[in-house]
C-alpha cells in the first residue's frame, strides 16, 4: 500500500500529535550534538587535542574496539551456534547468562572481572602468580572489559539467524554428503551473512562507547587504557574544550559506524 | 542389487515401519496420504533419522551406520531445498564439492549436467531468480551430481506450477529410466506413483497395506485408501482434437471423448484418468448428457463392504464403483452385458508434449 502511495498522501494521513512527538524526539536527540558543534573552542583546537591526549586515546579506542570485536566474533558466534542448535541442558539459564553484560550495569561488569581477573581475584591470582600475566592496568584489561560488554550483543544476532534459517537446509546438505563443518562452511554461514555484519557492527559501535567496565577494571592510564570515552570524563572539568572536541571525535567514529552498517546490510541483500 | 531395507524408524511417538526392495535400475513408489510416514522413510533412507530397528542394505553393503555424509544417496526434496547463497553451478557441483573432487572437475560435470537437465537455466543465476519447475531440475541433476547408488525423489512435482509438470514428468522419468541404480519416488499423486514407478508401495499410519505392480494394485486394491486413490481407470494415448473444444483419446484398445483446459495440437500424447466413482453402470442404453457410453462385459465385481467395484471390458476397459445396494438391485454379475457412463470433462487429463518419442508403454501395462 504504501509504495503505491505518494508520500504527500500518506502524511496526511499521520495524525498530527504524532508529528509533534516524534518533533521533540527528533530535537531532543539532535539538541546535545548541535550543542557540541556551539561550543567547541574552535580557535585553540590544536591546543586542546594535544593538551588532553587525544591521539594516544584515539589509537587505542580503534585498537581496542576492534580487537574486543574479532574476539566477540571468534567466541560469540560459535557460541550462538550452541545455543541455537546443540542439545544441551538448562540453555535457558546458560542465555540468559551469557546475556546478562547487555542489561548489567557496565561499573558492576567492572567490579566483577577484578574479582574474578583482577591480581588478587578468584583466576587473576593464578594468572599472575603462576604465568605473570596481569590484566589490570594494561591494554589487555581494556580488550577484556570491552569485550564482555559487546561479546553478548553478537551472540543475540547469531543466534536470532540461525533460528531463522530453516534447519532442513542443513539436513539437506548432510543428505547430499557434506559433513557438518562442510554445510555450516558453504551454507549455514553464507545464509548468516547480513546477520554476522549486523553483530559485529553492533559489536564494535558498543565496544567504541564503553566506559563502565574500562575504567573499573582496567583503570584509566593514558596511553595505556585510557580510550576516548575514558579521556572525555578525565578531560571534562580541567579542560571543557578539550572534552568537547574528544566528544566529537567520538560522533564523527559512530557515524561512520552507522553509515558502515547500513552499507553492509544493504549489500548484502 | 540395489536397495534392501527392512526397518522401524520412530519421530516424537510416531512409528514407521517398513520392508523395501528395488533392483537396480527400477523405480518403486512410497505413497501415501500426508502423515502417513513418508518423510520419515526418507530421513531414515538418507540417515538424518537414525533406525530404532532394522537395517539398509545398498548393493549388499550396509548403510545403516554411516553418517549421511557417507551414504551413497542421491536426493531431490519436496521444495527442492537449493542452497540460496550459492549459484545454480555451485548448486549442482555441492555433492562432489563436499565430496573432495577437486573444484574444477565438479564444476565441469555440473556444467554438463545441468546441460542435460536444465538447459534453459543460466548456471550462474542465484536459485531466488529461477522458477519452480527449473529449481526442480536443478535439484534433480544435484541429485545425480555425485553418481549416487540410490535415488530418493521426494515428491519432486508438488510445487512446481501445473503448466511446468509434463515437461518436469517426462524428465523424471527418462532420469529414473536412465538412472542404473535403485530408485525411490515418494508420492502423494498416485497418477505419479502409477506412470513413474515399475512397483507401488502405499503407506498408511507408518504400515506398508500393500505393494505390488501398479497394475496389480489398480485390479485389487486392497484398502479403501488404496480403492480411492489408486484404483483409477488409466489411459494413455493420442489426442485429436474436436471441433467443440472436446477431444478423442485414441488408446491402444479403444478411445474416449475428453474435455481438455485448453487447445490441444494434433497427436499430442496424453495420459488421462478417471476415477471409478465418476462411472455409472447400466442395463440398457442410457439417455443424458454424458459423452462416454461404452458396451461392455463385466468381468469382476468386488464386494468390499458398503461398495462395489466392477471391472467391465469395455474398450478400452473401465472399472466403476457402485454401492453394494446398486449391485444386488441391478443384479450385477461377471458375464452379464452392461452400459458405462462417465462424463469428459471427469477425465483429467496429462498432456505430455507433442514429440515422437511414445510413452513407455510398459510403465503403465506393466
Amino acid at each position: 500500500m504504501g509504495s503505491s502511495r505518494s508520500p504527500d498522501a500518506v502524511r496526511s494521513r499521520t495524525p498530527l500529535p504524532l508529528w509533534l512527538l516524534a518533533g521533540v524526539g527528533a530535537v531532543f536527540i539532535a539538541l546535545p550534538l548541535v550543542g557540541l558543534l556551539i561550543r567547541a573552542p574552535w580557535t585553540e583546537l590544536g591546543a586542546a587535542l594535544s593538551g588532553v591526549g587525544a591521539a594516544s586515546a584515539f589509537r587505542l579506542s580503534i585498537v581496542v574496539s576492534l580487537v574486543a570485536t574479532v574476539l566477540s566474533m571468534l567466541l560469540g558466534v560459535p557460541l550462538a551456534w550452541i545455543l541455537a542448535r546443540a542439545p544441551i541442558p538448562g540453555r535457558s539459564v546458560v542465555r540468559a547468562i551469557v546475556v546478562l553484560p547487555v542489561v548489567l550495569p557496565p561499573v558492576v561488569g567492572g567490579i566483577g572481572l577484578l574479582a574474578a581477573l583482577g591480581r588478587g581475584g578468584v583466576m587473576g591470582r593464578w594468572l599472575y602468580e603462576g604465568l605473570g600475566i596481569q590484566l589490570t592496568f594494561t591494554i589487555w584489561g581494556a580488550i577484556a572489559a570491552t569485550t564482555f560488554v559487546s561479546m553478548p550483543l553478537v551472540v543475540l544476532a547469531t543466534e536470532s539467524g540461525l533460528r531463522s534459517i530453516d534447519q532442513r537446509y542443513e539436513r539437506a546438505a548432510a543428505a547430499l554428503g557434506a559433513s557438518p563443518r562442510y554445510a555450516i562452511r558453504r551454507v549455514v554461514l553464507p545464509m548468516l551473512g547480513p546477520q554476522l555484519a549486523a553483530g559485529a557492527v553492533l559489536a564494535w559501535a558498543r565496544a567504541l562507547g564503553e566506559f563502565g567496565a574500562t575504567i573499573t577494571f582496567a583503570g584509566n592510564l593514558e596511553g595505556r587504557t585510557q580510550t576516548l570515552p575514558l579521556a572525555v570524563y578525565e578531560a571534562r572539568l580541567t579542560d571543557p574544550g578539550g572534552a568537547i572536541f574528544l566528544s566529537l571525535i567520538l560522533v564523527v567514529l559512530s557515524v561512520g559506524v552507522l553509515v558502515a552498517m547500513r552499507d553492509r546490510i544493504t549489500q548484502a541483500r | 542389487m540395489g536397495l534392501h531395507a527392512d526397518f522401524v524408524a520412530r519421530r516424537d511417538r510416531f512409528e514407521v515401519a517398513v520392508t523395501l526392495d528395488v533392483a537396480d535400475g527400477e523405480t518403486l513408489a512410497l505413497l501415501g496420504p500426508n502423515g502417513a510416514g513418508k518423510s520419515t522413510v526418507v530421513d531414515a533412507l538418507t540417515g538424518t533419522l537414525e533406525l530404532a530397528e532394522g537395517t539398509i542394505e545398498l548393493d549388499g553393503e550396509r548403510i545403516d551406520l554411516l553418517p549421511p555424509e557417507q551414504r551413497p544417496v542421491g536426493i531431490c526434496f519436496q521444495d527442492d531445498l537449493l542452497f540460496p547463497r550459492l549459484s545454480t553451478l555451485e548448486n549442482v557441483a555441492f555433492p562432489l564439492r563436499a565430496r573432495r573432487t577437486e573444484k574444477s572437475t565438479a564444476r565441469a560435470r555440473a556444467a554438463e549436467l545441468l546441460e542435460r537437465l536444465a538447459p534453459d537455466v543460466d548456471s550462474s543465476a542465484m536459485p531466488g531468480s529461477l522458477s519452480g519447475g527449473e529449481r526442480q531440475r536443478v535439484a534433480l541433476a544435484r541429485a545425480l551430481a555425485a553418481e549416487p547408488r540410490l535415488l530418493l525423489l521426494d515428491e519432486p512435482f508438488s510445487n512446481v506450477d501445473v503448466s511446468a509438470r509434463p515437461g518436469l514428468r517426462a524428465l523424471v522419468r527418462e532420469v529414473a529410466l536412465g538412472f542404473g541404480g535403485a530408485t525411490v519416488l515418494i508420492a502423494h499423486d498416485p497418477l505419479d506413483a502409477l506412470t513413474l514407478a515399475h512397483y507401488v508401495t502405499l503407506l498408511e499410519e507408518g504400515r506398508q497395506t500393500q505393494t505390488g505392480t501398479p497394475e496389480q494394485i489398480r485390479a485389487a486394491p486392497r484398502s479403501s485408501y488404496a480403492a480411492d486413490l489408486v484404483g483409477v481407470n488409466l489411459f494413455t494415448g493420442v489426442l485429436e482434437p474436436l471441433e467443440d473444444g472436446a477431444a478423442t483419446l485414441r488408446t491402444a484398445d479403444g478411445q474416449i471423448t475428453v474435455a481438455p483446459e485448453a487447445t490441444v495440437a494434433h497427436g499430442s500424447q496424453a495420459i488421462a484418468s478417471l476415477k471409478p466413482i465418476d462411472v455409472s453402470l447400466h442395463m440398457t442404453e442410457p439417455e443424458g448428457s454424458a459423452r462416454n457410453v461404452l458396451r461392455g462385459t463385466i468381468a469382476e465385481v468386488a464386494v468390499d463392504g458398503d461398495r462395489a467395484r466392477v471391472r467391465v471390458d469395455t474398450r478400452p476397459p473401465l472399472t466403476a464403483e457402485v454401492t453394494a445396494g446398486s449391485v444386488a438391485r441391478m443384479g450385477l454379475r461377471a458375464g452379464d452385458e452392461v452400459w458405462a457412463s462417465f462424463k469428459a470433462v471427469e477425465v483429467s487429463l496429462q498432456i505430455e508434449g507433442n514429440d515422437d518419442e511414445a510413452p513407455p508403454a510398459g510403465t503403465l501395462g506393466r
